[in-house]
């Protein structure tokens, strides 16, 4: 049984005059991968939005690490080791991938042991190492926002929809990166519409709908089930 | 930096024009000089004008760029800015009066002193009052430019009359220090020695932003925070206390502005800061929000424009940069060197 690094407890989340999130209880395991899934507008990104605090809880509890974090500030969530790699990448355009990377590494200078990580997942990096990351194609910008995020050993990354309107060579990519990310250990909570990659990286799945939790389970269960997957997601899926 | 990578790095297949693109704003001070060079027929005038323009231009940049930085961090349209001006101008003043005995001695090193002592009364001064502004002005009225336009110009006037109390409501002139009198000739044009100590400082002072925003990581950080705020919290950064300090930083900079122009125009008033905010607005429009370097290209254009057009056709001074600014957005309608977009 793997210990759980961060727990949900009827999370309530509001945007303006919008609820968005309604009670949500969600636990993920150290060490493990768990991937949220569910249909568009079902409130995946307002839960990692929410533990990141940039859209703080109305109600509920959230702990990491054995500590409650609802109601910090972004900055102090972030220095307690969690990673977050947005929906939107959220580069910044006008620094070098560099730069993007010295700033990624909150406690101090990057090490090298780390930057030979990123290099070997994403050659694309080094190559383009002093051009601004605006200049980057979108695969690349990709792969830059999710080494910001790795290129310090966090507890927690929180990765929205890495794969979202990236080419499948692109996509295989990024899969190899977050697979050898995943051999290390790391605990990784996942957004991701791409069902196949989410079967390939995910030990846990839950499933949203309407800002609930409707299904939590291992991965393999749900990827075995057809008819489970068509239910909770409305998906048809072709033989694995 | 950081550690280099071990790859070799190679430039992605640009053409030359699109590597130049970004730049093509640094050559529009270099047009205009020239255009300044065709348009007056006299070199030595031209010569006179261009230092001018340039010391004007380096005056501006210095009270503008904190601006251009606190609207980028924090999309905080600040009206008040022209406070500072104003209060480093009579504070460096009454410094300066202060030090009488320093100025007026024939004597570059004690001028030089009594002139850095007197700056850095003021952008103590203005810094103080800049973190008092932060707090009790601007902190209330985060995400509404409305509320900030009415509130920052409120902060405007009752800096404006705390002048008028402390230091009465007339006009108080102002003789450079002695070293700093007078004008050199250089191929025949008459140059203010004062002018070209102000471009130096302007200069220095664009290279030592330059070098604190390129080359450090809290410069990083306000480079970031300029565009993406919210990443750079999630990242682990209190983006509120990178903005105070900007603030803090850009208020004493104004403050240095403002008795660096109390000098040139050698008369200082409780409204001069608010008169030459309509410029400072100008070079941070089309320099293009939350760019140090577009600002810097932005004053230069400005204050060389000013002095050519009102050298060439007075009346048109102050429109010249008017119509500059609209050439400049209908060819870059975010400004020259933008960072965020103009929401």
């Amino acid at each position: 049984m793997y210990e759980p690094i961060l727990t949900l407890s009827g999370v309530h989340t509001d945007i303006a005059q919008y609820q968005i999130l309604h009670g949500i209880d969600l636990t993920v395991p150290r060490g493990q991968v768990t991937m949220l899934l569910g249909r568009n507008g079902a409130g995946k990104t307002t839960t990692l939005r929410t533990i990141m605090g940039l859209w703080p809880p109305r109600a509920g509890q959230i702990t990491f690490d054995g500590a409650a974090i609802s109601g910090l500030p972004p900055p102090a969530i972030a220095r307690r080791g969690i990673g977050f790699v947005p929906e939107d990448m959220g580069i910044f355009a006008d620094l070098t991938v560099e730069e993007n990377l010295i700033l990624a590494a909150v406690s101090g200078p990057i090490t090298r042991d780390r930057l030979d990580w990123v290099f070997a997942a994403f050659p694309a990096l080094a190559t383009f190492w002093k051009m601004p990351a605006g200049n980057l194609s979108g695969g690349q910008k990709q792969m830059l926002a999710i080494a910001r995020a790795v290129i310090e050993k966090r507890g927690l990354y929180l990765i929205d929809e890495p794969s979202k309107g990236l080419a499948p060579a692109i996509v295989a990519t990024m899969a190899r990166a977050l697979k050898d990310l995943k051999r290390d250990g790391a605990t990784i909570l996942m957004v991701e519409q791409n069902f196949a990659l989410a079967r390939a990286l995910g030990d846990q799945a839950a499933v949203m709908e309407d800002g609930r939790i409707i299904w939590t389970g291992a991965m393999a269960e749900l990827a075995a089930d057809a008819q489970l997957q068509e239910r909770l997601m409305g998906l048809k899926m072709e033989s694995a | 930096m950081t550690l280099a990578p071990e790859h070799a790095p190679r430039m992605a297949k640009l053409s030359l024009a699109e590597r130049l693109e970004p730049w093509m704003p640094l050559l529009l001070v270099p047009a205009l000089i020239l255009a300044g060079y065709l348009a007056i027929a006299s070199p030595t005038s031209w010569l006179t004008l261009t230092v001018s323009g340039l010391a004007m231009g380096m005056m501006i940049f210095v009270i503008a760029s904190g601006m251009t930085l606190v609207f980028g961090l924090m999309d905080v349209i600040n009206f008040g800015h022209g406070a500072f001006v104003s209060f480093g101008a009579f504070v460096g003043v009454s410094v300066l009066l202060m030090l009488a005995h320093m100025t007026g001695a024939p004597s570059l090193m004690l001028n030089l002193a009594a002139f850095a002592l007197a700056v850095l009364a003021a952008m103590a001064v203005t810094g103080a009052m800049g973190f008092a502004f932060e707090r009790v002005i601007v902190r209330p009225v985060y995400g509404s430019h409305l509320k900030q336009i009415l509130v920052t110009m409120g902060g405007l006037i009752v800096a404006e009359q705390l002048i008028h109390v402390i230091w009465g409501g007339e006009e108080i002139f102002i003789g450079r220090p002695e070293m700093l009198k007078g004008s050199i000739e250089i191929f025949g044009a008459t140059l203010e020695r004062y002018r070209l100590v102000a471009v130096g400082i302007g200069f220095v002072l664009f290279l030592g932003m330059r070098a604190v925003l390129r080359g450090t990581k809290i410069g990083l950080i306000v480079r970031a925070g300029v565009e993406n705020p919210e990443m750079v919290q999630a990242m682990g950064y209190h983006i509120r206390r990178v903005f105070v300090l900007v603030f803090v930083a850009g208020s004493a900079l104004a403050g240095l502005g403002g008795v660096m122009w109390g000098l040139y125009q050698e008369m200082i008033t409780a409204h001069m800061g608010m008169e030459i905010m309509i410029l400072v607005f100008i070079v941070v429009i089309i320099g293009g929000l939350g760019s140090v370097e577009g600002c810097f290209i932005g004053a230069l254009l400005v204050g060389l424009m000013q002095n050519y057009t009102a050298f060439l056709e007075p009346k048109l001074a102050l429109v010249s940069n008017i119509a500059l600014m609209v050439a400049i957005l209908m060819w870059r309608p975010q400004g020259m060197m933008p960072v965020i977009k103009a929401k």
